[in-house]
Parts: structure tokens; C-alpha cells; sequence
């Protein structure tokens, strides 16, 4: 079949697809093994198989497999191969041809295999048209794809559809513009990181010495032996990118690396504010300074590392954003550099705070009319204690009244006997009620702590005395220091207690030993940021927490129901309230995994307290 | 004499605390109007107010703020309600709060921490 310039032209104009909604693996594949410089020229048809091959799977994971090879490609040479020879595979073409900008002008002997024609896609007289299908008059047909970096063109891809094909499917076109956005970004990150001093890179063979501060290389050098050195800086990038929000990575001396372009729309920042090797600091200070924080601060510690902080901005739009700080470390462990992370909740936000003023009314609501329940009650109780002792006495009576006061004697003791489960579960709900509401507060900031010296080996101590009535088969035991001051609120603490011993005790409903430990640990932080903890910790020989639950049964009401969860729904809403107390003192409270026998809690309290100088929330900032 | 006024509008509820303060000997006068109760404090001043914060007409925190200007500024107040808004409670005049659903046992022994010296209390 031949086309002409006189026939309708064989394009299909896709709605263009956003290739964002492709997800490609989270995980980056290994990077293959450097290869030798100058190994190949440009555009060599046979590859070698170096690099890992397209597997023969669906066309859908062969090109999440092309993409994530595409994002993880240390050089722009191996980039760009990697997209002539994943094309190539992927949609059915005689030729693929990647034309950037700010290459040197192609002459058909420097640029292409002789005897093959310079596509006329690439020519300079080729504009006109625009983009799509072309057909050259030559038997044969070019899909033309613009490759875009924030919206300008920065190149072209090019697909050269062999003599008798009939040129470009959907499929392939939608194909070839994924390929082209991911082409992009990843060019994108590698001449940033071609412009940036590189931050100190791990020593990956103890032999080389550390590389120390390379001058900048040239955006398109062929030199791969400083760049092959660099995977955790690359995958920081590609990971960054792949994040699709709004990331800032800047390195250990705070120059800023990469930040996307989600981080500059949302707080309105230029280009040249986030060019790499600018000053992080001053820059996430300012972003800061015009976020409202949603969260109490928190301490330095083995807490504030990982915990998200929302905020509010109230401008140019209202935003509730979601701030996490995480170190990126290298393989060695030492760490490269910091990535901010902002994440847009506002939907989320407002679903939640909706959702916990209906909590709140709701609540608040069952709450008098269980005062009445509660309190009929407990009066019937006092009514048939006082006034147990005065029954008539059967002495002297015939048998048949002796066996009538039996009977009623029997009576009242099953009536006592009712009432007082009425008064025990109209309490359980009056705890459920409590816990649900101290929870709501306490997400939304209302519940404000008393901050005071709190000796904690007297609070355990007298938490354990008072639910001993309840745990009658049970063996509580307290190893603990002489005395042990934190300061923090002495209600949500013991609060914290008594739901731990609850759930110990409810838990291991045979009875048996339930250990409790009380102790003191130094901060990892060292210098001034140390912060000394006061740990508790409650082992108990129950079922224990299943294996893979040990976060979920910290979240209220949020897992889906299986035989594992179903284990969950008895528990109530006192572990979500403990962990947020625990987390409003600048705390933790987790399930420690994998014990052997029962269940073992950790809850680590700051001395200092949450509003102690050295756990000033601006510490925690990068 | 001294006795105890109970301001609340949930009948039940008034009728729970009455019946739990007269079985304890408590001479007891209960209230569902607020401005019925004040007017009977300013007549005859009680040795303790047991007050709902959420009352129509006047409320908890007004009646509290009348009771203490134009009746007794020390008169032992304690203060109960359905909702446990910490902010609300904290800046209430009041030696007690109780939180609803409370439990009657720790109603009386808070009664009797309060005002015990101050009530009468007849054998029960």
C-alpha cells in the first residue's frame, strides 16, 4: 500500500491521554551494570543486551517495564536508547527517531546509519503541520510526537511505520506519548543533576576513594564514569518524580536538588526560587511561614521523623496540606539529603472534620438519655441492697410461706443479678461513649493538655490497684525505678495506662502474669536535641496481636472487617485514643511485632514534656 | 438548715439525682425552669447547687454567675452536663463538674467532699 499527499492521511486524533494515570512499579529495578564508554553509537539497530529485554508479557507491563527502565537510566545515552529499542518493541515500527533540541544539527552521515534517509520529521522545513501522523510520499508514514518539558517542546520522537503498514494504531500513538512525558522527565532530572554538585555519594568500592565534589558536568557528556557512581542520587530523583506531589529534595549541605513542579504551583514559586543548588532553609521557611499548623508541636525524637504535620493555607486557595520530612539514605546508611513532601488533604480534611461534628453531636446526644438508663440503674441496685436484709423472717411460718420467701429471695437475687449487667453494660457504653468523644476533641485540637509533674511509678501503681477488682485471675506485677517525673498531663496519662491494662487484662481472659516495666531511655539525637523518655512497657500471655495488625488496631473504625480485624472490633476505640495521647505528649504507643507468646506495648513519654525548649518544633525542621 | 438545689431540665434526670440525694438523708429542692431555681436560692439560700449547663430560658453558666453575685459568692456549685467541651467547663466558677452519664456513687461522695460539712442530713 502507498500513501500520497493527495489521500486523506491515516491519523487518529486521541483525545490526548494523560500519562500521568500510568502507574509504573513503585520499585525501580536494579540498575544495570555500567557499561564501557563509547560502547555504541547513536543510532546502531542491533542493541546489546546489556540492559535487561522487554519481557514478552502484556503490552500494558512491557511498557511499565520499558518506563521504569526509562526512569532509572543513569545517562541520556541510555535514556534515549532505551526508548528507541522499548519503542521499537512495543509498537511495531521499522524505526524510531529521538531528536532533541539542542542536539548538534543532524547530518545524515554524523546522525544516522548510511543509506538511511534523515526523517524529514526532523528536518528543519518539516513545521507546518504540527504534530500527529505525516506521510512523506515515500511509502512510508512518521508518527511525530512533541516531547514536552513543562510545556515546551523540547525535541521530537519520532516512529517510522514500514512500507505496507498501515501506519499508527491508537495503542501506539497513546504509547509513544507516554514514553515521550517519561522521556522528558527523566531528562529533565539527569541535566539537574548534571548541574548540580553532587551531594557526598556513598564509597560504593572501598578501593576508590570519595568522590569529592566533581566540578559540574556538561548536560550531555559521554563521560559515564562519574555519573555511574550516582544510582542513589538518581533514584532519589526518579522516586521523587514517580511521588507525582509536591517534593522538595535537597542534600545534606540543604541545596536544593530537584523540587517538582506540584511544589512550586502550590506555593507559587518560580523556576529560578527552586533551581537546584539553591539554599533549602530560607526557602522551606518561607513556604512554612505562610502555612497555619494544624497539629500540636512536637518533639525531636523517634516520633517526629515519620509523623505527618498538616497545615493550613488559607492562600491564593484554601489548602490543607500534608508535610512529611523523610532522610534519604544511602546504602551505607549515611544520609544524602532530605525530602519535603507536600500532600494536598483538604478533601480528606474536611471529610474527616465533617464526619467528627456528626461524631461529636451524635454522641452528646446518646449521652442523656444513657444518664437516665445509667442512673435507673444504679437506683434499683441501692433500692434492692438496702433492702435486702428485710424480708420477713420464715421463722414460725408454715412451709408453704417458707418456701414463698425462698422463692422470692431467689427472685430478687436473679433481679439483682439483671439490673447490675444493665448498670455494668450502660457503663461499658458510657466509656465507649467517652473514649469516641476524647478522640473527636482530641483530633480536632480540642482537647488541650495540663501540663504538670507527673510521677509516673505512682500513677502506674495506683492504675494497677484500681482495676485489680477486675482482674482477679490475674498477676500484675511493677518493676520499676524508686520514682520516675515526667511532665505531662497526669488524666490522659493514667488514661494511657488504664486502657493498656484493660486491654492486657480483657485479652488474656485465662488469667496469668501481665509484666509491667518501667523505665528511662536517652534520645538517639544526642547534643542538644537529645531527649531523655520515659518508657513503659506492658507484656501480658494472651492471644497477642495478630501478625500484620500491629498499626491497625490503632486506627478507629478504619479497617475492612476479615477473620483477622474481626479480632479488632472488640477493642473498642482505646488504643486510637491512647496513641493520639501519646502522640499530643510528643509520645509514641505501638504494638512491639513479633512476639513469641501474648502481646507487649511500648509507650514512650518525653520527659521534658511536649512544650520543653529542646523539643521546639522548629528543630525538627530541615 | 441547708439543703441542695437541683437545676435540670431533663426530668428523668432531675428525678434520678433527687431520689439518689433524699436516699442519702439530703433535704433536696429539684428545679427544671432555672428561673424558677433562682428565684428560690435568692429566697432561701441552699448550701449547695447541682446546676445543668445546658439549660433553656437561663442558662447553666448565667445561673452560676447569679447565683454567686446576688445570693452567695462562696456557695459550693457543682455543674453537670452532656458534653465534656473542655473549654466550656474550664472557665466555670465551680468546684465539680460532672460529666454525663455520671455514676451515682461518685455523685454522692463528690457532694459530700463539696458541701457535706455545710448540708443537713437526716438518718436515712
Amino acid at each position: 500500500m502507498s500513501f500520497t499527499h493527495d489521500e486523506p492521511p491515516d491519523t487518529v486524533y486521541l483525545p490526548r491521554m494523560d500519562p500521568s494515570s500510568i502507574t509504573p512499579p513503585l520499585a525501580l529495578p536494579d540498575l544495570p551494570a555500567p557499561e564501557p564508554a563509547g560502547a555504541r553509537p547513536a543510532l546502531q539497530p542491533a542493541r546489546q543486551p546489556a540492559r535487561p529485554s522487554v519481557p514478552s508479557s502484556s503490552p500494558a507491563q512491557r511498557l511499565a517495564f520499558l518506563i521504569s527502565h526509562l526512569l532509572a537510566a543513569p545517562t541520556e545515552e541510555e535514556a534515549r536508547h532505551t526508548v528507541q529499542d522499548g519503542l521499537r518493541a512495543l509498537v511495531r515500527c521499522r524505526r524510531v527517531a529521538l531528536r532533541l533540541l539542542d542536539d548538534p544539527p543532524a547530518s545524515p552521515g554524523a546522525a544516522h546509519a548510511p543509506g538511511v534517509p534523515v526523517p524529514r520529521e526532523h528536518a528543519p522545513d518539516a513545521g507546518g503541520s504540527g504534530y500527529g501522523t505525516h506521510l512523506t510520499g515515500r511509502n512510508d508514514a512518521w508518527l511525530r510526537i512533541p516531547i514536552l518539558a513543562d510545556q515546551k517542546v523540547i525535541g521530537t520522537l519520532a516512529l517510522e511505520a514500514g512500507p505496507g503498514q498501515r501506519v499508527f494504531t491508537p495503542a501506539a500513538r497513546a504509547t509513544a506519548e507516554i514514553v515521550a512525558h517519561v522521556l522528558a522527565q527523566r531528562l529533565a532530572h539527569l541535566r539537574l543533576l548534571a548541574l548540580t554538585p553532587p551531594p557526598v555519594m556513598p564509597v560504593l568500592d572501598a578501593a576508590t576513594p570519595a568522590p569529592v565534589a566533581p566540578a559540574p558536568a556538561a548536560p550531555n557528556t559521554s563521560d559515564r564514569s562519574d555519573r555511574s557512581d550516582r544510582p542513589d542520587a538518581l533514584r532519589l530523583a526518579g522516586v521523587c518524580e514517580l511521588l507525582a506531589g509536591a517534593v522538595l529534595v535537597a542534600d545534606e549541605a540543604g541545596r536544593v536538588v530537584a523540587a517538582s513542579g506540584a511544589f512550586r504551583q502550590i506555593f507559587g514559586l518560580s523556576r529560578d526560587a527552586t533551581a537546584p543548588g539553591v539554599p533549602s532553609a530560607p526557602l522551606l521557611e518561607r513556604v512554612r511561614s505562610e502555612l497555619v499548623p494544624l497539629d500540636p508541636p512536637v518533639p525531636i525524637g523517634p516520633a517526629s521523623a515519620t509523623r505527618p504535620r498538616r497545615y493550613l493555607q488559607r492562600a491564593p486557595v484554601r489548602r490543607v496540606l500534608e508535610r512529611r520530612v523523610r532522610t534519604i539514605l544511602a546504602p551505607d546508611g549515611s544520609s544524602l539529603g532530605r525530602a519535603v513532601t507536600y500532600r494536598d488533604i483538604t478533601h480528606d480534611f474536611d471529610a474527616t472534620e465533617r464526619q467528627q461534628r456528626f461524631l461529636a453531636a451524635v454522641a452528646h446526644e446518646l449521652r442523656t438519655p444513657l444518664t437516665g438508663i445509667t442512673g435507673y440503674a444504679q437506683l434499683l441496685l441501692r433500692e434492692l441492697d438496702r433492702t435486702s436484709g428485710a424480708e420477713p423472717a420464715a421463722h414460725g411460718e408454715s412451709v408453704a410461706r417458707a418456701a414463698q420467701a425462698t422463692a422470692h429471695a431467689t427472685a430478687r437475687a436473679t433481679m439483682r443479678e439483671r439490673v447490675a449487667a444493665l448498670a455494668g453494660q450502660s457503663a461499658r457504653m458510657t466509656r465507649l461513649l467517652r473514649d469516641m468523644l476524647d478522640l473527636t476533641y482530641l483530633e480536632s485540637g480540642q482537647l488541650p493538655l495540663r501540663l504538670e509533674p507527673v510521677e509516673m511509678v505512682r500513677l502506674v501503681a495506683e492504675t494497677i490497684a484500681a482495676l485489680r477488682m477486675s482482674a482477679t485471675s490475674h498477676r500484675i506485677t511493677l518493676q520499676a525505678p524508686r520514682a520516675l517525673v515526667l511532665r505531662g498531663d497526669g488524666v490522659r496519662i493514667e488514661q494511657i495506662v488504664r486502657h493498656l491494662l484493660e486491654n492486657a487484662i480483657k485479652f488474656s481472659p485465662g488469667g496469668g502474669a501481665i509484666r509491667v516495666t518501667l523505665s528511662t531511655r536517652r534520645g538517639a539525637g544526642g547534643g542538644a536535641n537529645e531527649v531523655a523518655w520515659c518508657v513503659l512497657r506492658l507484656h501480658d500471655r494472651g492471644a497477642g496481636v495478630p501478625a500484620g495488625l500491629e498499626e491497625t488496631i490503632f486506627t478507629p473504625f478504619a479497617q475492612p472487617e476479615t477473620a483477622a480485624t474481626r479480632w479488632i472490633s472488640g477493642i473498642g476505640l482505646g488504643l486510637p485514643l491512647s496513641r493520639a495521647l501519646a502522640w499530643q505528649h510528643g509520645g509514641t504507643l505501638r504494638a512491639l511485632p513479633g512476639q513469641r507468646s501474648g502481646a507487649t506495648f511500648e509507650l514512650c513519654l518525653p520527659l521534658a514534656g511536649p512544650d520543653h525548649p529542646a523539643n521546639a518544633p522548629s528543630l525538627t525542621e530541615p | 438548715m441547708s439543703d441542695v438545689i437541683i437545676v435540670e431540665d431533663e426530668r428523668e434526670i432531675l428525678n434520678i439525682l433527687t431520689q439518689l440525694l433524699l436516699s442519702e438523708g439530703y433535704q433536696v429542692r429539684p428545679f427544671t425552669d432555672s428561673r424558677q431555681a433562682l428565684d428560690a436560692a435568692r429566697a432561701e439560700p441552699p448550701g449547695l447547687a447541682l446546676i445543668d449547663i445546658m439549660l433553656p430560658y437561663l442558662s447553666g453558666p448565667e445561673l452560676i454567675q447569679l447565683l454567686r453575685a446576688e445570693v452567695n459568692p462562696h456557695l459550693p456549685i457543682m455543674a453537670m452536663s452532656a458534653s465534656s467541651n473542655y473549654h466550656q467547663v474550664r472557665d466555670l466558677d465551680i468546684q465539680r463538674f460532672l460529666e454525663k452519664p455520671f455514676d451515682l456513687e461518685d455523685v454522692l461522695m463528690q457532694v459530700d467532699a463539696v458541701a457535706g460539712a455545710v448540708l443537713t442530713r437526716s438518718p436515712a
